[in-house]
């Protein structure tokens, strides 16, 4: 549980937007789009449906026409080239109506407990202009210009659970569709990808009239949906302890049920074969000049290459033959492509890890609960056990308390900051959990051995955050990203990159050391794809 | 249908609505808000955790959790924790002195913390705390108590409410929700059947939060931000334009 490993997490099997992918393939969803009114400029509004065996929940697109001035990324930004909400079940004119006064303004409006997730993309314009350039006058896009940018919109933050009056996450956690997490707000952007590509379709059609075509379904494919983010995800693994340990609790059983295999089949080695082509693909179509991403791309590229080689001299007589290409990559691959190689391992063995998407959510009340007769001692040990690699980090160094996590007033995000040059340090957020448990222990060094942390608690009323901390670390191993998060060679997109694996995204482009590009839905079914699946 | 054009640059009202008036949030935003409000009003993280959870249980019980965790910061806020905390003896948590209530959420967080140090806390004539500050602010950690030990019976003066193990509160809850202060006796309980609840859970639907207690701990929850400066928002972003 180390941020360099975490920073080079990939999508895999067991990622958010994989598990909505089978359940709805699984299940028979349909799909349909009751409201399309645009006018010929693109603006105007659009439903998709999605009906599932027992619910419908609804996507609701209001597009806009934005002037490139004001399009931002940033939370800052008041403007967007599309808005969306996903509305919980059908809605009815005087939703839309609602909701068409509410949505474009996005965290300056209100929506209600019928609305799951709102959320907003912007253009990319060159890709954009070019495609619907190219259908209006009768010719397809060229494919080089598709897969240097990979999507034609981009969303800038997609809300969930609860946010600005939506739904709440837990009222929703008894629907069989929702109990893997983000489930919701997977849903909405697969259905914004299909929007994006109407609306492309659309102004080009209105541009091109009968000269116009369609974007050739193997071109589309090749789009998914952008994504661009700052640091206010980065907080959010240190924030959910219990939910990061499910998280990684279900990939390491994943790993250990494909390792513990005694044999292999032909048949696997055949999909392990088509998930290795898929990764290298894959990692030639990522494109990043952040000079952190450029050399673990070429080691990616390296290693996957080497990853083939050693596939076929790969001796599968003897006993647990993935256990042995496993250790292997630990020897020899980066830790890219040992992450990589996870991906790919676990791949062609759904029958044996799938059902492990049922464990990735986690009811967090149940560790809310401080427990105030543990006694010191106890707590002592179990820092040193569980937070033994705090405990180690020197914090007099100034190298070591560098950064500082807050929260800014202007517009309420996370933002971390340098502590000898930047005011706001005594408004730091508690992110930075080896500090607080090194402080933890040494507050406790006075205190006699079979004291309870209640009675401490009354002189120490500041211990309780931590203190209910540490007893989560002791009964969830990997609750802790285990690494000081405000040093001063901290690179807040290794957080970023491990949620964004367990969403599924691709194609991770750092922009900065806090800022990142990413892809979602890449190379996936649409909706009309699924729809003719099923017939 | 709408074809309205939406304008994109039209700015947003402001969140907090016209005094006088309530505004529905969902449990998770209550929760946050009055997590970072009890923080800016000078409690510990740790603490001002148990503030958010006792106003998020509160408002799914029905019960507008937001205002009351307002009013009793607006009288607490900026006090010491020796202030606030209760002192702890046996049979009697008392504040420090008289005329200095304790604060609920110091009250019932501690309350929770010793549950497994004193097995008996409530046996006997019970536990007399008090004076507290809007005491139905106890109520929530009292459920939690409940929960994982026995049956509580919590006296107010000639009243009397039931918290069983299931949450079920029945008895006079209006009263207590209508003191400023109190000075209340737990009692360990004996199981109870057929109980009807007084406050019924309702997580789909959390009790509407009033106006200008919105207000308050939008300003508190500010306190745990840090203004603007020109180096804080060149750090927040990419290096390069967004447009591509």
């Amino acid at each position: 549980m180390r941020l360099d490993r975490l920073g080079c997490a990939h999508p895999m099997r067991l990622s958010f937007l994989r598990i909505l992918m089978r359940r709805m393939c699984q299940e028979g969803w349909r799909f349909d789009r009751p409201v399309w009114n645009m006018d010929s400029t693109g603006v105007g509004v659009g439903v998709y449906r999605a009906i599932g065996p027992e619910r419908t929940y609804s996507l609701i697109a209001f597009a806009h026409d934005l002037p490139d001035e004001m399009r931002s990324d940033r939370v800052i930004a008041t403007a967007w080239d599309a808005t969306f909400t996903l509305f919980d079940g059908d809605p009815t004119q005087a939703d839309i109506e609602r909701l068409s006064h509410n949505v474009p303004l996005q965290e300056a409006g209100r929506i209600s407990s019928s609305e799951l997730s709102l959320s907003r993309a912007n253009r990319s314009v060159r890709l954009f202009t070019h495609v619907v350039d190219c259908l209006s006058q009768g010719r397809q896009p060229d494919i080089a210009q598709i897969d240097a940018v990979g999507y034609l919109m981009r969303t800038t933050a997609v809300y969930g659970s609860g946010k600005f009056g939506a739904a709440d996450r837990r009222d929703l956690s008894d629907r069989a569709e929702f109990t893997a997490p983000f489930q919701v707000e997977m849903l909405s952007v697969w259905l914004t990808r299909q929007f994006v590509v109407d609306i492309a379709e659309h102004i080009a059609g209105c541009r091109g009239g009968k000269r116009a075509i369609r974007l050739d379904p193997e071109l589309r494919r090749r789009l998914g949906v952008g994504n661009s983010t700052g640091l206010g995800m980065a907080p959010f693994i240190v924030r959910h302890p219990v939910l990061l340990n499910n998280w990684m609790i279900a990939r390491e059983e994943a790993l250990s049920r494909v390792r513990s295999c005694d044999e292999v089949e032909p048949t696997v080695l055949i999909a392990m074969r088509e998930a290795l082509d898929q990764a290298r693909a894959n990692a030639r179509s990522w494109h990043s000049e952040h000079p952190v991403q450029v050399p673990k791309l070429a080691a990616l590229r390296t290693d996957l290459d080497k990853l083939a080689e050693r596939l076929d001299i790969l001796d599968l007589t003897v006993f647990r033959p993935w256990n042995v290409l496993w250790q292997w990559g630990e020897k020899s691959l980066s830790l890219e492509g040992q992450e990589a190689l996870l991906s790919i391992l676990l791949e062609p063995h759904g029958h044996l890890i799938d059902g492990l998407s049922g464990c990735l959510s986690a009811d967090e009340s149940v560790a809310f609960r401080l427990d105030g007769a543990m006694s010191v001692a106890k707590l002592r040990t179990l820092l040193e056990e569980c937070y033994d690699w705090a405990l180690a980090i020197d914090f007099d160094d100034p190298k070591n308390s560098a950064r500082f996590w807050y929260v800014s007033e202007e517009k309420l995000e996370p933002r971390l900051g340098e502590r000898a040059k930047e005011d706001g340090a005594d408004r730091e957020q508690p992110l930075c959990v080896a500090r607080l448990a090194r402080t933890l222990h040494s507050t406790l060094q006075p205190w006699a051995d079979d004291t309870p942390v209640a009675a401490f608690l009354l002189q120490h009323p500041e211990q309780r955050f931590m203190i209910r901390r540490a007893q989560m670390g002791a009964r969830f191993p990997y609750a802790e990203v285990r690494d000081n998060l405000i040093a001063e060679d901290i690179l807040p997109i290794d957080l970023m990159r491990c949620k964004l694996a367990f969403f599924g995204a691709s194609h991770f482009d750092p922009r900065s050391d806090r800022w990142v590009r990413i892809s979602l839905f890449q190379g996936a079914p649409y909706p009309d794809e699924l729809n003719q699946e099923l017939g | 249908m709408n074809s309205t054009v939406n304008d994109p640059t039209r700015s947003g009202p402001p969140l907090s609505v016209a005094s006088g008036t309530t505004l529905r949030l969902s449990r998770n935003e209550v929760e946050s808000l009055c997590t970072k409000a009890a923080r800016g009003a000078g409690m510990s993280w740790g603490l001002a955790e148990e503030a958010g959870y006792a106003a998020g249980w509160l408002v799914t019980h029905g019960l507008d959790g937001a205002s009351m965790l307002a009013r009793h910061l607006r009288c607490a806020q900026g006090k010491s924790w020796p202030e606030i905390c209760p002192v702890v003896k046996a049979g009697a948590w008392l504040a420090i002195s008289p005329g200095q209530p304790l604060c609920p959420i110091a009250l019932g967080a501690t309350l929770s913390d010793h549950l497994g140090v004193d097995s008996a806390l409530f046996n006997g004539k019970g536990l007399r705390v008090g004076e507290v500050s809007s005491p139905a602010l106890v109520l929530p950690f009292l459920a939690m108590a409940a929960a994982q030990e026995h049956a509580i019976c919590v006296h107010h003066e000639d009243h009397v409410l039931r918290i069983d193990t299931n949450g079920c509160v029945s008895g006079d809850v209006s009263t207590l929700l209508a003191m400023e202060l109190a000075t209340l006796i737990i009692a360990a309980d004996s199981p109870m059947e057929n109980n009807v609840s007084e406050l019924q859970p309702t997580p789909e639907h959390p009790a509407a939060v009033a106006a200008n207690a919105l207000t308050f701990l939008h300003e508190l929850s500010l306190r745990t931000t840090v203004p603007a400066s020109a180096a804080s928002r060149a750090n927040a972003g990419a290096t390069g334009s967004d447009n591509d």
